[in-house]
């Protein structure tokens, strides 16, 4: 019996060694993370089966000791030798009871600490972790299934044989192999999973498993806390420390229900778990779970195509001949994995940008100026110029690229008119179209010149590329229609602060602008000026005509007044004269400065100041004086 | 239906599952397959369906994407042929036509076939760039531009080593960016700034140009307006003149009084501002201040 026991103890710790080995190999080779965390439990599994395996074959050979013992008291009849039983006497019991104190507190605590390590770079690695590489699913699934089974099998054995109070000690391994089975099958089902699309479900589970590593961690920990306070009774320990609680719960999850019935018991005061109801229920569990899976498969019988979306449904990889395109609404199909259904959502107007990148557009500025790039990246294209080309034609020296340079931003709107061209003949259409896209514009801006495409061939360019990229899309069977190409930016590029490019096609604009002001205020000049001329011509014209009526008018008068002055004068001339003189004098002279001089010699000489003052001191500063 | 008969429809059903997945595989309308036995290669399967095969490790299928793949990798400086600078970019459209090759050449992993072709692609590129001027990559004339031709060139360059050596067929390849080096870059910068300058000072130039012969074209007019003005100003004059003599012919009546009714005109005008008059005392009527003093010496009312 003890041989056979050993043996079990044996083949334990050796099937959980080669399916953690498997495990990792396989969490390797095929990016799974549930393999690779079950590889850890696995692991540990081993450690506790062999530490459980020397425990047990320690309490075998002090069981043995006892029963040689017995044999000789029996012999001698309860001889010296028995009453000079010492320390010395029972070396197997005493090497287990050191094993006991000694190792297994360590053994326990070095466990806790690696399951800690462990658990806490798991965590950390899950979020790079791939995802499950599904070419190798069904190896994957094959070899987990079939450990499930092994494992399952020596677990359930092992489980059922350590009830006995000898044997106890396989349980903790027979736990850690129920629980291995229990990661062959999560394993399988996180790849099968991967098929329908579920590729996350194997991080998810994993990340499950790592927490359920970290409880087993703190439970070990607890469970060393505990053992120093234990009452030291000399009697055996029911459990062993290195055991989990939490390993055998998840290994056997029938004992959670039964857990959970007795729970229910206990609450309501009664035997739940003898009612109807509950006896159904564990009747009729298998079937509910074939119920469940086939409702699973009917539920794989029908799709549902969303407005913006269609649909591709395959028969065994292959379109159907008719009705391959499922538009929106609900289609009934055979189930997967004969019929797969391919949603996308090409209803929707999808868009790509050629010649920017932009990160936020709604962070965007709500000014947009030549002189400040406007987007995250902008690609600067180049444009034909037509002056350098000739300059460059005409020399032969001349290694300047005849080329500028221009900031162009391109929206392209598309929709997919043919869905099965747009699916089945490119790997990645979309970017095959945004390459055309910047194929087209790269094409028409190498043949244009720079002032017209940024004026008057704006409108004719967002033309001639819609069309250029459609036929381009067409010729390759892309399937789409191409709805808007716009020119929203189209103008010199930004440059450096040195060059500032577009600052200088502002200037130019500046310039012109200055001439044409110039030349307005020339013409002002001249539409100022020539009335001025006409109006003064008009006056001088008219000052003449007014001169010449004063003229001829006085003259007429004067004549007139001569005639009467003749009559005044024949009657007597010489008072005449005398008062027409003395009147003219008495006029005339009134404001006028006068000396008169009085010589008193014939040859005396007079020296006159005639000059007018030029600064009047503050006494003569009346105006009277003046 | 006791317990027995369910674990054992159950057990059913999970070996139908595990035997189909051991015996059967689909190939999609978009894949092509290959199936080997124990390692070497068996069949190639194009049409796309339900498939049948012996169960690993006996046989082993692969496979690949039979749609075009879209591969362009690298912003890359080269010469044209009349030695001018260019970085090109070129994008191909590709896929596998011969999955053996494939297998055989690349291990059925893309990224591998993609790196390899990726040499191709840039001895391709630079080759046929390296055969041509600039100006048939750029030009204003739209009947020197050799763009489409260039792609074709490179297309044919690739696609004969592509498909013998790799398994695939290069459907066609595209010109995706041109650009410059960086220093030429800042060149054709600084140019296209000079450019613009030319015209700012031209644009000057002009605007002073027409400002100054509107100018002297108002001024011309102006000149002309007012010397007509003043001419018929003169005429008009000569008009008044005539007449006006025409009037002052009645002084030839009295010529004496007419002598002495115009002296007295324009000594009164002569006299009218800023005049100073020295006289004598002989002159009326300031004599009569001497005949005055000498009356009041006569009288003795003087103080001499």
């Amino acid at each position: 019996m003890e041989r056979n026991t050993q043996k079990n103890g044996l083949v334990n710790m050796l099937g959980l060694l080669v399916a953690c080995v498997v495990a990792a190999v396989i969490g390797k080779i095929a990016n799974s993370a549930t393999s690779a965390v079950g590889a850890v439990f696995l692991g540990t599994g081993f450690l506790v089966a062999a530490i459980s395996y020397f425990q047990m074959r320690l309490e075998n050979r002090e069981h043995l000791e006892h029963l040689e013992f017995e044999e000789i008291a029996k012999d001698r009849n309860r001889s010296a030798l028995f009453d000079e039983s010492g320390d010395d006497t029972f070396l197997a019991k005493k090497a287990r009871e050191q094993f006991e104190r000694f190792f297994v507190p360590t053994f326990t605590t070095l466990l806790g600490i690696g399951q800690a390590v462990a658990a806490y770079y798991l965590w950390q690695w899950l979020p790079d972790a791939a995802e499950p590489d599904l070419t190798k699913a069904a190896i994957v699934m094959v070899t987990f299934s079939a450990f499930a089974l092994v494992l399952f099998m020596l677990g359930k054995y092992s489980s059922g044989v350590a009830r006995l109070d000898k044997l106890r000690l396989l349980r903790p391994g027979g736990a850690y192999l129920l629980l291995g089975s229990v990661i062959c099958v999560v394993v399988v089902v996180s790849f099968a999973a991967g098929w329908f699309d579920f590729t996350r479900l194997d991080s998810h589970l994993a990340r499950i498993m790592v927490v359920l590593l970290g409880l087993s961690t703190i439970e070990t920990l607890v469970n060393l806390i505990l053992e120093l306070y234990r009452p030291r009774t000399g009697a055996r320990a029911e459990r062993a420390l290195y055991e989990s609680r939490l390993v055998g719960l998840l290994g056997q999850p029938t004992g959670l229900v039964s857990t959970a019935a007795q729970a229910l018991d206990y609450q309501f005061g009664f035997k739940v778990s003898e009612t109807w109801f509950y006896k159904f229920l564990e009747k009729a569990l298998a079937w509910l779970i074939l119920f469940q899976l086939g409702m699973l498969m009917l539920s794989t019988t029908f799709v549902i195509i969303d407005p913006n979306e269609l649909g591709l449904l395959e028969h065994f990889g292959k379109p159907r001949s008719s009705g391959a395109v499922l538009e929106p609404g609900i289609h009934f199909k055979w189930p997967w994995p004969i019929d797969k259904v391919y949603r996308h959502p090409a209803k929707e107007l999808l868009s790509f940008d050629v010649g920017y990148e932009v990160a936020d557009k709604e962070g965007m500025g709500r000014t947009l100026l030549w002189t400040r790039t406007h987007y995250d990246t902008e690609i600067n294209f180049l444009v034909a110029s037509s002056e350098q080309a000739a300059r460059s034609a005409n020399s032969s020296e001349d290694q300047a690229v005849p080329v500028n340079l221009l900031t162009a931003a391109v929206p392209v709107q598309f929709v997919v008119k043919d869905f099965q061209a747009w699916y089945y003949n490119h790997t990645n259409p979309a970017e095959l179209l945004k390459s055309i896209g910047h194929r087209e514009v790269v094409r028409y801006l190498v043949n244009v010149d720079i002032i017209d495409i940024m004026s008057k061939g704006r409108l004719k360019a967002a033309a001639a590329l819609k069309q250029n990229i459609q036929e381009r899309s067409d010729k390759l069977g892309l399937g789409v229609e191409i709805v808007f190409v716009g020119l929203q930016d189209i103008h010199p590029p930004v440059g450096d602060k040195t060059t500032q490019v577009a600052g200088s096609f502002e200037e130019v604009i500046g310039a012109e602008q200055e001439m044409k002001a110039k030349i307005l205020q020339a013409e002002g000049y001249e539409a100022g000026i020539v009335p001025t001329s006409r109006g003064e011509a008009a006056k001088i014209v008219s000052e003449a005509e007014g001169a010449r009526f004063e003229r001829t008018l006085t003259s007429e008068a004067k004549a007139k007044q001569f005639l009467d002055l003749v009559k005044a004068y024949q009657s007597a001339p010489d008072v005449f004269k005398q008062r027409k003189y003395f009147d003219v004098i008495a006029n005339s002279l009134t404001n006028v400065r006068k000396y008169v001089i009085v010589p008193k010699e014939v040859n005396e000489t007079f020296i006159l100041n005639l000059e007018d003052k030029i600064a009047y001191d503050l006494l003569s500063a009346r105006p009277e004086d003046r | 239906m006791n317990k027995h008969t369910i674990s054992f429809a159950t057990g059913i059903i999970l070996l139908l599952i595990f035997a189909s997945i051991l015996f059967c595989f689909q190939v999609r309308q978009s894949e092509v397959a290959v199936v080997t036995t124990f390692g070497k290669y068996s069949r190639t399967i194009s049409e796309p369906g339900l498939q049948y095969k012996m169960p690993w490790p006996i046989q082993k299928v692969y496979k690949f994407d039979n749609r075009l793949q879209n591969f362009e990798r690298k912003f890359e400086q080269t010469t044209t042929g009349d030695a001018k600078p260019l970085i090109i970019e070129v994008y191909i459209g590709w896929k596998i036509i011969d999955p053996r090759i494939f297998l055989e050449r690349f291990n059925g992993d893309i990224m591998k076939a993609e790196q390899n072709l990726e040499s191709l692609v840039r001895d391709a590129k630079n080759s046929v760039i390296g055969q041509h001027p600039f100006s048939d990559l750029i030009s204003p004339r739209e009947e020197e531009l050799k763009f489409d031709d260039i792609e074709t060139e490179i297309t044919a360059a690739i696609r004969a080593e592509a498909k013998d050596s790799y398994g695939i067929e290069v459907a066609f390849a595209g010109i995706k960016q041109l650009g410059l080096p960086q220093s030429n870059t800042q060149k054709v910068f600084e140019r296209m700034r000079e450019d613009r300058q030319r015209l700012v000072k031209r644009y000057q130039g002009e605007g002073e140009r027409q400002s100054m012969e509107i100018r002297a074209r108002a001024d011309a007019e102006s000149k002309r307006i007012l010397n007509e003005a003043r001419a018929e100003a003169i005429e008009i004059e000569g008009d008044a003149e005539a007449q006006a003599n025409e009037y002052y012919k009645v002084f030839q009546q009295n010529p004496e009084l007419a002598e002495l009714l115009l002296g007295l005109e324009a000594l009164e005008a002569a006299t009218k501002e800023k005049t100073t008059i020295v006289a004598d005392p002989s002159t009326p009527p300031f004599n009569l201040l001497r005949e005055g003093a000498s009356a009041m010496q006569g009288s003795g009312l003087s103080d001499n």
